[in-house]
């Protein structure tokens, strides 16, 4: 159960924060109303009532957040004042967080807390596709394989050399490229699953994700 | 972290890939925005969501149903790649069946217009049914990709055949392009060609016997591919392959339109390379190609091929650069592909005519499978399946062709040593043979024969070591019940083989425990070797010289070990069949017979094999079935499950008369061998035909006609039940069936006999002069060719050609007894064909005394005494002895294999007849067939 919350509050703090940051909070005040609203959220079960009637995570989770912020200002204060027990550790998200509101500063508050939503929840098949590579002790595999699916600043090297790199054949090094992806494609699938209560949703809540990064 | 630090990330953050910047960068530094693109789909996949946490497995590459397959490193199966597409082997998961699965480069597949070129093709394609054509079961797209699935082909391309062993022989490779035009033709007739055709676009699979089988893929989609390929293409957007391609497919104006005659050119060069491994015009451009195309062919190139003029003639017809000089369709084209084979290669022709029963038995498989369904739901009430068993061919991991044989010869004795036990039912190998181990669904083999339990296997034989693998499969569910792997010295084949048995009979049935004799048949390692071998050629090797060969490996054996009675067994029986059919006669003595038969008998006499042996002695050399089948009985109780035994024991009850036995031991033979086609017409012709129930013959001769479909010989058998049963229009019917070109002799006289019975004397004289024109000058004619001289000297007479007549039956007396004296050894019917003759020559005395002898020479054969006496009465009629021969009629109507109501309908024999009472009342009241 703790491990399955410290994923979830992993995945959606940085959209969270992005949020906050973005109503005009300081990086410390965004911090503590992030940890308090997760507690808020944990307190009052919330998430579970929420699952059967969430409609989309997304959402639901932006509504309770402004919910949580209008009505609980006294409470955030207290909260500030008196310093939460941090559920998470966002030591790692954070950077990332205050990147993705600095990139989307030109976009509304919303929709900042969309696109990082969207590459929190992109970022996070990616993680779960590398790690399931890695332990099937394909770990090279997906480092070799990453600069031609993930793109990054270094520019992809020829396919010959890596399959060569790799003791393996262009061919065989296509065939791995395939499919890493098609499982990449099945994770970021499960992922958007996750977060909708209709599956019927997943299709739209997936060319969301996508309309909303590739913008 | 302090927020300049996290500027300065961003700011170095432009992507390689896509070149915008990242803003939201991965764990390692990944961009999002070509993460979400790489991943972005709107195929319906199904996932799991009922835990916390997500799942997500390295799962097979999967496009649609289609799972692409692995090998035991988890690396994908590819079975051929190129620049635009790659095919890998996959399942196909609804139907668990294999498939060639084709995955078109994304480069090309993002291109609407070529995505629906494709898919056009692929359409058009799926609508070929042919053998001679790989299938395409199925197109789709899926992220960005497009795939189509065909049938997967067990074999290689041509271009890998070639490579491998260069240049083929020429009746190999003119069957070949005689299949690959079959399957154009299949493409024709769609609508669709092929526009790529070339040696790695052709697959050839082997099959047991040599038996060739070629299969053209990627049929229509080849040339959507090449078009996209840049190294195929010029400006004008030339398709294909440029060392195989038609001089039209270059023209860049497009002015010429690509038919199928641009299929005929690519194929001749494929021909070309075929025989010399060479390519005619070969050139690194597409220019240097075009320019030698107009040149002369390069003919010296063939001259190590060593080929008749008629394929050189051949050759030239399909290279011809005017569209308009080549065969026009793959019609004419096979037409004379086919003269070429019959000009010079008759090895090749009979070699096709095989292969053909082969493929229309790929088409026919359905129907056949729910046939067999239906048997096996009507006899699975009758057998305990748990204890019927099928054991499937070997297979030779090792590739030389002794190694087959002795793959083969251990499967059998491993099947013969089951066979020995009364208490399983054991399908015999000629219905097994067809079904290689592994490579066909168990639950239908386990259908079409009965059985719940089917053996595998493996043989590998390196040095003086063997290893044997084997699993029992329940067939029914699929499952192994047991597997065994075998490493032994070759000196212990045997006990592998009894331990095998012995272990197979303990798990079909608890109670046969240790059941089989593990006394080895021999100490001689090297003899009994040579006997597997000799097994082996029995049961595997095609062509006319399997009985010299395998009698040549049992002498080997019993050389090396004077005292193995089994081989002595095996050697006696081959060597009465090649008695029987005159082969080799000093080698295949009577003596010879009798001398092996003998000491397998003193050697062994509890075995059953030497009393089969001395059955077919007793039956095929000194030609008493009486006799015979005292030792057949014998050998029964040894060899309970052999279908072989049961055959023999039936025809020669037979002779005897003893018609209910017959059919008694056919059907058991039948049961243990249900995929034999020769019982199935055997049941029809030599037991329910004689006996008046021809429903039940035709159902029989339909059972043979599924397992070898367009059997010519089976398909003149039908025609002839239904001429004899009256009913002319079926048989016309069932003849037209049959090739026009038809050379069998069978099928000849059967055209002659509905010519004959539908009193078109002129046609009748036709076929009469093909089916006695072909025997080649210098030999002697067989007594086919004579009856066939003797329906033609009828002919000539009752069109009133007296005089031809009179040469023709001088002819066949002049054969059948030069000089007043009957051919040593004498011909099967000698005497008939001469009372027919005499009797046309209305020589009275001479038909008279010839016909008496005859029914004499058979008087205690039930098979052959009616056909002597049917003989008689229609000379009889012809001498215009009417008393007399309507008196022989009443006797000849109701004795099994004598005539049918049919025969005296309408056959003008009986027209001198035709006038008296007697006759007509017969006609009108046939009596039954008594037996």
């Amino acid at each position: 159960m703790r491990k399955a919350l410290a994923a979830f509050c992993e995945a959606y703090w940085p959209p969270l924060y992005t949020f906050v940051r973005c109503r005009g909070y300081s990086s410390g005040d965004a911090q503590d109303i992030v940890q308090g609203f997760f507690e808020h959220l944990f307190e009052h079960h919330t998430l579970s009532r929420a699952d059967q009637e969430k409609g989309r995570l997304r959402t639901f989770l932006l509504g309770s957040l402004q919910n949580f912020l209008l009505k609980q200002r006294e409470r955030v204060r207290a909260i500030k004042r008196g310093g939460a027990q941090q559920f998470v550790s966002f030591d790692e998200v954070l950077p990332q967080a205050e990147a993705s509101m600095l990139a989307t500063s030109h976009l509304s508050d919303v929709n900042s807390y969309d696109v990082a939503w969207a590459s929190s929840v992109v970022t996070h098949a990616w993680k779960n596709v590398r790690d399931r590579f890695a332990a099937e002790g394909k770990r090279e595999w997906v480092d070799e394989l990453r600069p031609f699916v993930a793109g990054g600043t270094t520019t992809p090297p020829d396919q010959q050399e890596v399959a060569k790199r790799l003791g393996t054949s262009v061919e065989n090094f296509r065939v791995w490229l395939s499919r890493l992806r098609q499982t990449y494609r099945h994770a970021l699938r499960a992922e958007v699953a996750s977060t909708v209560s209709d599956p019927k949703e997943i299709d739209d809540e997936l060319h969301y994700v996508y309309r909303i990064l590739t913008a | 972290m302090s927020a300049v630090a996290t500027q300065e990330r961003i700011g170095a953050g432009v992507c390689a890939k896509c070149g915008k910047s990242i803003t939201h960068p991965g764990p390692d530094g990944e961009c999002v925005r070509c993460l979400v693109s790489f991943g972005f789909l709107a195929e319906d996949l199904e996932v799991q969501r009922d835990s916390g946490e997500i799942q997500v497995r390295l799962g097979p590459l999967r496009y649609a149903h289609f799972e692409v397959e692995v090998n035991a490193d988890g690396v994908p199966v590819i079975l051929g790649s190129g620049a635009m597409a790659v095919t890998y082997r996959a399942r196909d998961t609804v139907l668990n069946s294999a498939v060639a699965l084709k995955v078109i480069t994304r480069k090309l597949a993002k291109d609407p217009v070529a995505r629906a070129r494709f898919l056009r093709e692929a359409r058009a394609a799926a609508q070929i049914h042919h053998p001679n054509v790989a299938r395409v079961i199925h197109y789709g797209e899926q992220d960005g990709e497009c795939f189509y699935a065909m049938e997967l082909v067990h074999g290689e391309t041509l271009e890998e055949r070639v490579r491998r062993v260069g240049p083929l022989p020429l009746s190999v490779a003119l069957e070949v392009v005689e299949q690959t035009a079959r399957g154009l033709a299949a493409g024709e007739e769609c609508g669709v060609v092929h526009r790529d055709l070339k040696p790695s676009n052709v697959m050839i699979e082997s099959h047991a016997g040599d038996q060739l089988l070629v299969k053209i893929i990627d049929f229509g989609v080849a040339k959507v591919l090449a078009v996209q390929d840049a190294t195929y293409q010029t400006q004008a957007g030339f398709i294909g392959t440029p060392a195989f391609a038609s001089p039209e497919q270059f023209d860049e104006a497009g002015r010429q339109q690509i038919d199928i005659r641009s299929d005929i050119y690519s194929l001749g060069v494929s021909l070309w390379y075929l025989l010399t491994a060479q390519m005619p015009f070969a050139g690194r451009s597409i220019e240097e190609i075009r320019a030698k195309q107009s040149e002369q062919l390069p003919l010296k190139q063939l001259k190590n091929a060593h080929l008749p003029r008629e394929c050189v003639t051949l050759l030239k017809s399909m290279l011809a650069l005017n569209p308009a000089r080549r065969p026009q369709t793959a019609r004419e084209l096979l037409t004379k592909v086919h003269r070429c084979c019959l000009l010079f290669e008759p090895a090749a022709r009979r070699r096709r005519k095989r292969l053909v029963l082969v493929s229309v038995g790929f088409a026919l498989a359905l129907a056949l499978a729910l046939l067999a369904n239906f048997l096996y739901q009507r006899r699975a009430s009758a057998f305990d399946l748990d204890r019927a068993i099928a054991v499937l061919p070997f297979e030779s991991l090792s590739s030389n062709a002794d190694d087959h044989f002795f793959a083969i010869g251990i499967q059998d004795e491993i099947l013969t040593k089951l066979a020995s036990l009364a208490e399983l039912k054991v399908i015999a190998r000629t219905s097994t043979e067809s079904y290689k181990s592994k490579a066909e669904d168990l639950r239908t083999v386990g259908k079409l024969l009965g059985v719940g339990r089917v053996l595998e296997g493996s043989v590998q034989r390196a040095a003086d070591k063997v290893r044997v693998n084997v699993q029992l499969i329940d067939t029914r569910t699929n499952a192994h019940l047991w597997a065994s792997s075998y490493d032994r010295k070759l000196d212990d084949v045997f006990a592998v083989e009894t331990e095998v048995a012995n272990t197979i009979a303990e798990q079909l049935d608890a109670k046969l425990v240790q059941r089989i004799s593990t006394k080895p048949p021999t100490t001689n390692t090297a003899a009994y070797n040579a006997y597997l071998r000799g097994v082996g050629i029995e049961h595997s090797q095609a062509g006319g010289n399997v009985y010299e060969d395998a009698a040549a490996s049992y002498a080997e054996a019993v050389r090396l070990d004077p005292n193995f009675a089994l081989a002595w067994a095996r050697l006696s029986i081959a060597r009465s069949f090649l008695y029987y059919h005159d082969v080799n006669p000093s080698a295949n003595s009577a003596a010879a017979v009798k001398d092996a038969a003998d000491r397998a008998m003193s050697l062994a006499p509890e075995l059953g094999e030497a009393w089969l042996a001395q059955g077919t002695y007793r039956s095929r050399v000194l030609n008493d079935p009486a006799k015979a089948v005292e030792a057949y009985r014998e050998a029964q109780k040894r060899l309970p499950n052999s279908a072989l035994v049961n055959e023999y024991m039936a025809y020669a009850e037979r002779r005897l008369g003893n018609w209910r036995e017959a059919e008694a031991h056919l059907t058991r033979a039948t049961e243990h061998d249900p995929r034999n086609a020769r019982l199935w017409t055997s049941a029809a012709y030599d037991i329910f035909w004689p006996l008046g129930r021809g429903a039940e013959a035709e159902t029989a001769l339909d059972r043979a006609l599924e397992i070898s479909p367009n059997d010519e010989f089976t398909m003149a058998l039908k025609t002839e039940l239904y001429q004899q049963e009256g009913k002319l229009n079926e048989a016309a019917k069932e003849l037209a069936r049959i090739s026009k070109d038809s050379t069998d002799k069978t099928v000849l006289i059967h055209r002659v006999d509905q010519a004959l019975l539908e009193r078109n004397f002129d046609e009748a004289l036709f076929w009469a002069s093909k089916a006695t024109s072909s025997p080649s000058p210098g030999q002697s004619l067989n007594t086919q060719d004579i009856f066939a001289l003797v329906l033609q000297g009828y002919c000539q007479l009752w069109a009133g050609r007296n005089e031809e007549a009179r040469t023709t039956f001088e002819r066949v007396i002049q054969e059948v007894a030069p000089g007043g004296v009957l051919r040593t050894p004498p011909l099967l019917g000698s005497r008939l064909y001469l009372a027919a003759a005499y009797a046309g020559l209305a020589d009275r005395s001479n038909a008279h005394e010839q016909a008496r002898q005859a029914v004499a020479e058979y008087e205690n054969d039930a098979l052959f005494k009616p056909i002597a006496e049917a003989f008689r009465a229609k000379a009889l009629a012809q001498l215009g002895e009417v008393e007399a021969a309507v008196d022989a009629l009443p006797h000849l109507l109701q004795v099994p294999g004598g005539i049918h109501s049919g025969d005296i309908r309408y056959s003008p024999f009986w027209d001198p007849l035709r006038k008296d009472r007697r006759f007509e009342e017969l006609l009108n009241n046939p009596p039954p067939v008594r037996y």
